[in-house]
């Protein structure tokens, strides 16, 4: 935890009362977003108590099941919320051609679905659990449900892998997104309670600890519920099951029914609240770079739309080696980017690398922009400014380590020299850019040790080395493509669907990336 | 680890292992790897130079590819390669960026050395060893693929294969048949800060180590162990392969007698025990009180800085058995090794409250200093007043890397409290299906540590 951070919660500690930890709101919120909040039965991997979902605050749809154990009831209910939750995202499906950069066209998406949740407990629970339970039904003689059914598990498990996206904003968990714009004064483990978090954010009429400690005793958004809250719904619940078995409607419908107003009153108030949090969110500017981030969304939701063209998109069981080491190096690239994103869009986040020591702070004292030196893989002398600083604060960047100018994040140079009380940064790229600013004695500037890397990724293997895969069954593996799953019996991808996939991050260094049509 | 010679020296087994691995690779199928495993300073880079130049010499057409994982490594790989063979034909291959300086430096000196940045240059084919980083070799792979035309090899090398990731692997594996993997087990382990919980429990999850991956399809791999350390002074060696290579492990190449740290006058300075302790006999435990405190301890880096100002002093005479006349110590001989970034950054700092240059010595973090040797180490202990134990600071190849950079002496300052806080923390990481345990357990090898560490408290 840096230094602000720490200065932040205590100062929020002291106000009982949340303080801003950024000057702007750095994830995109569509104009009408699905909310969702669900009660599964605990115990259970993905047997839904309740499901409230919608776009309109003060018209939520609630589906119940009042035995989820019982495979009926549970669909009845998972059937529901999944043609509305297809309905939400059918219209996002839409192809729209567009001119290719160097001629042709290609297909993209012209919008993409925001679903936003309570907490990082649901986005779970919702896509790794309930999507996945759903996207293999009726394959290989499993209990079939309907066509919505089937493209709501597909869904879901495109919004539950692209969750992992740093910055993403087409699956947002409130207590997540807020808890990066809040410093509250209570841990991390206790932020992920929404009803919590929004005490602190709103604050409250009373004493906040008080309320703090009875949302912490009567209210949780889900996905699992309070234990109190659940002993008071079973009695109920085995009143459906002895209707059942006994044939008797009646005795069944007055369960439900009791079921039924119980759920509805628990997650009347998670609903409510996970739309206040985007209120809360939305009445915050957005950063400059937002749009960007959602731009990417878009495009990388059309290469699910486009594999939606031909049928319900599949999923594989696991990744396989190619497409796993693919997602971490474009996971790990996309974490690099947002945080000097985020850095030089906010100033508040640039002042906690600034107290981080992350930053070299000062005056200028002098400058030598005629400096001139050979730099590697160079014949020639090159104009290389020097920068002269008299620190204003400390810092951790060393000698050699890359930076950039605050005020233009193209300006990149080397910290030449650092000691306590000066530092030298040699300006080493878009010296052109660099003159026209002025740099004169006296004026504080501000370079920060961010270096993200901007140039083309390489190309992923197009097979699985040696080194993957067992030395036993290289004939095999050399017949089955990888990860078509045929060995092990488990329904997935075919090998014509695997080339499908479009592997975002891998494209080749010139070409755009995007759906060729 | 007995040896069939009773005078064993340096060159007798690199010369064993290199006919032990060109043996091996000889006899090797596609789709096959020869492993060595090296304790710390036992000779790897030695090894990795010295078959290099005996498959250079046993095929004059040769085209032998080395991966190593950083830029740093490959610089430190083709000095090494043109130290003790300068006829043989090298290319650096680097990135867009060029060459280092250190590298402009040794072509000045070796006019035969190529640098290139591009796989395909002629002069690059006119030499027989190419060395580049893993990433360079993914851009070359990459940009042979999208032309159509792999140019596989049949033979690579890598060097530092335990600090590799999987994924790094997955990138050049497909551009070579067989594989020499040389590296050290005991050292840290790549890492991602991507949460990668969706791959726990796969071979090949990227993340793992790219040696674990390879011995999980390929479990018949059976490593050559390089047997003793030359770095290491016997005094360190015991406790180091206890703790750390407990299955395999090593001794010191050098006995007792052919090292020493001979301090100059002392006496009446606080630092003095522990310098004259650690001089005598390997080790000094400087403990401070117990005390929860922040990660920039200032206390504890003060501590340290006063340890390497009095050091440096009083000075002293290193003999060894590269040098058995003796030379003096050098501010560079000297390192400060800490666990975090700003930990650097405090004993920077209180090394120019004391009027030290902290230029003049390195001070860096256990990752950075991986594969460096120095004669005098002083380690910050990474649970030093700290109140949780997490997998970060309990991480056995951490400790290792800290307390195997030693030629002479190591002088670890901590607090006190460090023992109980390794009984009472709870391990809360969760735990995966099919994810094989890590191993040395870090908890374990860090008891292991502590316990030695108190035979020596000043």
């Amino acid at each position: 935890m840096s230094l602000i951070d720490l200065l932040l919660t205590a100062e929020a500690a002291r106000a009982h009362r949340a303080v801003r930890r950024t000057a702007y709101r750095h994830v995109h919120l569509a104009d009408r977003p699905l909310i969702v909040v669900a009660y599964n039965l605990s115990g259970e991997a993905a047997a839904p108590l309740g499901i409230m979902y919608g776009t309109d605050p003060a018209a939520p749809k609630l589906v119940v099941a009042a035995e989820p154990r019982n495979r009926e009831c549970r669909f009845d209910a998972i059937n529901k919320f999944a043609e509305d939750l297809d309905a939400y995202v059918r219209p996002f499906l839409t192809l729209k051609t567009e001119p290719k950069r160097g001629g042709g066209f290609r297909q993209v998406a012209s919008g993409a679905p925001q679903v936003i949740v309570p907490n990082r407990a649901t986005r779970s629970y919702l896509g790794s659990r309930l999507g996945r339970s759903l996207r293999y039904l009726g394959l290989a003689g499993t209990h079939d449900v309907p066509e919505a059914t089937k493209w709501a598990g597909s869904h879901l498990s495109w919004l539950a892998e692209h969750a992992n996206l740093p910055g993403q904003a087409n699956f947002l968990a409130m207590t997540e997104t807020l808890s990066e714009h809040f410093a509250t004064g209570q841990s991390a483990l206790e932020d992920e309670s929404l009803a919590a978090l929004l005490a602190w954010i709103d604050g409250v009429a009373g004493d906040l600890l008080a309320e703090l400690e009875r949302v912490e005793l009567e209210e949780a958004f889900g996905p699992v519920p309070n234990p109190k809250w659940e002993a008071k719904l079973e009695p109920h619940v085995k009143r459906w099951g002895d209707g059942l078995r006994t044939d008797d409607a009646a005795k069944m419908a007055a369960a439900e029914a009791a079921v039924r107003t119980a759920v509805d009153a628990a997650l009347t108030d998670a609903y409510a609240a996970t739309h206040r949090a985007v209120d809360i969110l939305r009445a915050i500017d957005p950063a400059a770079t937002v749009p960007d981030r959602w731009a990417n969304d878009v495009y990388e939701w059309g290469a699910h739309a486009k594999r939606a063209k031909t049928g319900i998109p599949m999923f594989a069981r696991r990744h396989d080696a190619l497409r796993a080491a693919a997602m971490l190096q474009r996971w790990s690239a996309a974490a690099d980017e947002l945080e000097t994103a985020r850095a030089f869009d906010d100033p508040m986040i640039m002042a906690r690398l600034d107290a981080e020591g992350r930053c070299v702070t000062g005056a200028i004292t002098s400058v030598d922009a005629q400096n001139k030196e050979v730099k590697p893989g160079n014949q020639r002398a090159t104009r290389v400014p020097l920068v002269e600083l008299s620190l204003t604060g400390a810092t951790r960047l060393l000698a050699g380590e890359v930076v950039r100018w605050v005020g233009d994040k193209k300006i990149r140079g080397v910290v030449r020299s650092v000691d306590d009380g000066s530092a030298v940064v040699a300006v080493t790229d878009q010296v052109k850019a660099f003159d026209t600013y002025a740099w004169s004695p006296g004026v504080e500037v501000m370079f920060v040790g961010l270096d993200p890397w901007e140039g083309p990724n390489p190309w992923g293997p197009d097979e699985i080395p040696w080194t993957h895969k067992e030395a036993t069954t290289t004939e095999l593996a050399g017949e089955a493509e990888p990860g078509d799953g045929a060995t092990d019996g488990s329904p997935d991808m075919t090998p014509a669907e695997l080339a499908e996939v479009v592997v975002v991050g891998t494209v080749a260094p010139d070409a755009e990336p995007g759906v060729v049509v | 680890m007995s040896h069939p010679t009773p005078k064993v020296d340096f060159q007798w087994v690199n010369t064993d292992y290199t006919n032990r691995v060109v043996a091996d690779l000889g006899a090797l199928d596609k789709g096959g790897a020869v492993l060595v495993e090296a304790p710390p300073g036992a000779g790897k880079s030695s090894l990795t130079v010295s078959v290099s130049k005996a498959l250079a010499d046993a095929d004059s057409k040769l085209r032998l590819p080395i991966v190593t994982q950083t830029n740093e490594q490959a610089d430190d790989l083709v000095a090494s390669l043109l130290k003790r063979h300068p006829d043989l034909p090298v290319t650096r291959l680097v990135g867009g960026a060029g060459g280092s300086n250190a590298m402009r430096t040794l072509a000045a000196a070796n006019p035969d050395l190529v640098i290139s940045s591009k796989h395909d240059d002629p002069a690059v084919k006119g030499t027989q060893v190419v060395v580049a980083t893993a990433r360079k070799w993914e851009f070359v792979r990459s940009g042979q693929q999208q032309s159509g035309l792999i140019q596989g090899y049949d033979l690579a090398l890598i060097d530092e294969a335990y600090q590799m990731r999987s994924d790094a692997l997955l990138g050049i594996a497909t551009m070579f048949d067989r594989l020499m993997c040389v590296g050290d087990p005991g050292q840290l382990d790549p890492f991602t800060t991507i949460d990668d919980a969706l791959w726990k429990g796969l071979e090949y999850a990227p993340s793992r180590t790219a040696m674990g991956t390879l011995s999980a399809f390929h479990p018949d791999l059976t490593p050559h162990q390089l047997p003793l350390s030359w770095r290491l002074p016997p005094s360190a060696a015991g406790i180091v392969s206890r703790a750390f290579y407990p299955y395999t492990g090593f001794s010191a190449g050098t006995d007792a007698t052919q090292r020493s740290l001979a301090l100059g006058a002392g006496g009446g300075a606080p630092e003095d025990d522990a310098l004259d302790r650690a001089a005598a006999e390997g080790w000094a435990y400087v403990e401070l009180p117990e005390k929860l405190s922040v990660r920039t301890d200032a206390e504890v880096a003060t501590q340290l800085a006063r340890l390497v100002r009095r050091l440096l002093d009083r000075g002293a005479d290193v003999v060894d058995e590269l040098d058995a006349t003796g030379r003096k110590l050098e501010a560079k001989d000297v390192a400060v090794v800490v666990a975090h970034n700003d930990q650097v950054h405090a004993v920077r700092f209180a090394l120019s409250q004391l009027s030290l240059d902290p230029d003049s010595l390195v001070v860096s973090t256990a990752n950075k200093v991986q594969g460096r040797e120095y004669e005098v180490v002083l380690v910050w202990h990474p649970l030093a007043g700290r109140r949780d134990a997490t997998a970060f600071h309990l991480e056995a190849g951490r400790m290792c890397v800290m307390l195997s950079r030693h030629r002479q002496a190591c002088i670890v300052v901590g607090r006190a409290g460090a023992d109980r806080l390794l009984a009472e923390f709870p391990d809360s990481d969760p735990i995966f299906l099919d994810e094989p345990e890590k191993f040395p357990d870090g908890w374990e090898a860090n008891s292991l540590v502590l316990d030695h560490l108190a035979g020596f408290k000043v």
